[in-house]
């Protein structure tokens, strides 16, 4: 089975969602807020921006994009954008 | 091997280190200037090193084993905390909290110039959290300085508070709430561009931005102005104390501001030097202008900023230099203090 390249970038983010919020969660979905639901500070937020950066080979992420990004779903389409593949469905499970 | 001086450390090991993360720590070591004797606390033990460094056993073993001064058992080691915070600082491993503090500001250093000065509109939180070991004591009182955006152009709403505030003094706002409090305020910055024209004054800012290596130090040595010029080391405090100094030598009027740095990992107690220029009051950042010389993404044109211009990620505070701009009293002593910083909700034009 082939994996789109959009699919292999929200898998990927969202593991790595999983792996680095703050609460002990199993699973994302796009519409959870990383602050309010998956538990990201400020701290946290600029460790995980880092970390997408290396992961998707992405220029630095300015203050004020991390600032725009709420939710999994935008932040999904923020790396979409930046890495040039579309994301599709990205709001949905 | 356990060292307890002042002396360089050495890196050994350092051509073994195969590992990339383990390099960027030991070239870090190398260059670290230790916390002098007479100001070390070497009360840090290895879980809270891990801890402050967010690094594995791998890395202290390596740090340790090329020279990082502590004292105490192999194993059982206590260790300076600004040597930790400086090793952190310098190591690339990108997740060591100083680091991370450090990369923000890079980073907006390395923005557009035109993000330096325009408006910005960000919701501020400051909490804070009584540190005392033995929990906060009865009596409890927070005290934090008058904020003076007007100072950069800018305005903020009277403190929301998770408690109730007391009221207003001379001094500041004061609440009282056990143990911990966030206080909330809408701020608005902005900046401006502007140079320093005094020759002496610029020749002075270029050496010492230059010349001097930018690390954490504890404060009771950041105020002795005689004693940093030989240290090598300074932080945002002692440098604007030490180019005041210097540049009062030239008969120039200076004054040392304080105040939060605004950026998404915000830091509490920045300071700075406005020095008296053709008439009027021009702020030379000195601790920014190294922060950004010194990262991977060096950006001259900042350090140029630097001199003599408003940055719009800055909120001046009424407050001495000596003096903390937040204070937590209780069971009648001052306390130590842990205070972050953050923002969120940013509008900007």
């Amino acid at each position: 089975m082939t994996v789109s390249p959009e699919a292999r970038i929200r898998d990927t983010l969202r593991s790595l969602l999983v792996q680095m919020s703050p609460k002990d969660i199993q699973s994302v979905s796009a519409d959870d807020r990383l602050v309010e639901d998956l538990g990201y500070d400020s701290l946290t937020l600029i460790e995980l921006a880092v970390a997408i950066e290396d992961r998707f080979d992405l220029p630095a992420i300015s203050e004020e994009e991390a600032m725009r990004i709420r939710t999994v779903g935008d932040l999904e389409q923020f790396i979409a954008n930046s890495s040039g593949s579309a994301v599709t469905g990205a709001h949905s499970e | 091997m356990h060292t307890q001086s002042d002396e360089q450390p050495g890196a050994t090991a350092l051509a073994n280190a195969g590992d990339e993360d383990l390099r960027g720590w030991l070239d870090s070591l190398t260059q670290l200037i230790p916390t002098p004797s007479g100001f070390r606390e070497e009360t840090i033990d290895r879980r809270t090193a891990l801890e402050m460094l967010r690094c594995d056993e791998t890395v202290i073993n390596a740090l340790v084993e090329n020279g990082l001064p502590c004292s105490g058992a192999a194993g059982d080691e206590r260790f300076d905390r600004w040597d930790l915070f400086n090793v952190a600082l310098y190591s690339r491993s990108r997740r060591s909290i100083p680091e991370l503090s450090a990369l923000v500001v890079a980073r907006a250093a390395a923005e557009k110039p035109s993000t330096w000065v325009e408006r910005r509109e960000v919701r501020l939180t400051l909490s804070l959290h009584c540190t005392h070991p033995a929990g906060c004591a009865d009596r409890p009182e927070w005290l934090v300085r008058p904020p003076e955006p007007e100072r950069f152009g800018g305005c903020i709403t009277p403190w929301r508070a998770s408690t109730s505030l007391e009221g207003t003094t001379a001094v500041g706002t004061i609440t009282h709430a056990r143990t911990a409090i966030e206080l909330g305020a809408t701020v608005v910055t902005s900046g401006s561009q502007e140079t320093v024209n005094a020759a002496p004054v610029r020749s002075l800012y270029w050496e010492i931005v230059h010349g001097m290596r930018f690390q954490v130090l504890p404060h009771a040595l950041a105020l002795q102005t005689d004693r940093i010029a030989d240290h090598g080391a300074v932080d945002c405090t002692a440098v604007a104390m030490l180019l005041g100094a210097r540049c009062e030598q030239a008969g120039l009027e200076t004054r040392v501001v304080k105040g939060l740095l605004l950026t998404m990992l915000g830091i509490d107690n920045h300071a700075w030097l406005e020095v008296k220029d053709d008439g009027e009051w021009k702020p030379i950042d000195c601790s920014l202008a190294m922060i950004s010389l010194g990262s991977t993404i060096p950006n001259p044109a900042f350090a140029q900023f630097c001199l003599g211009s408003r940055f719009n990620r800055v909120l001046p505070f009424a407050c001495p230099p000596e003096e903390p701009i937040i204070q937590h009293i209780c069971g009648g002593e001052r306390r130590p203090v842990d205070v972050r910083v953050s923002i969120s909700g940013l509008h900007s034009n």
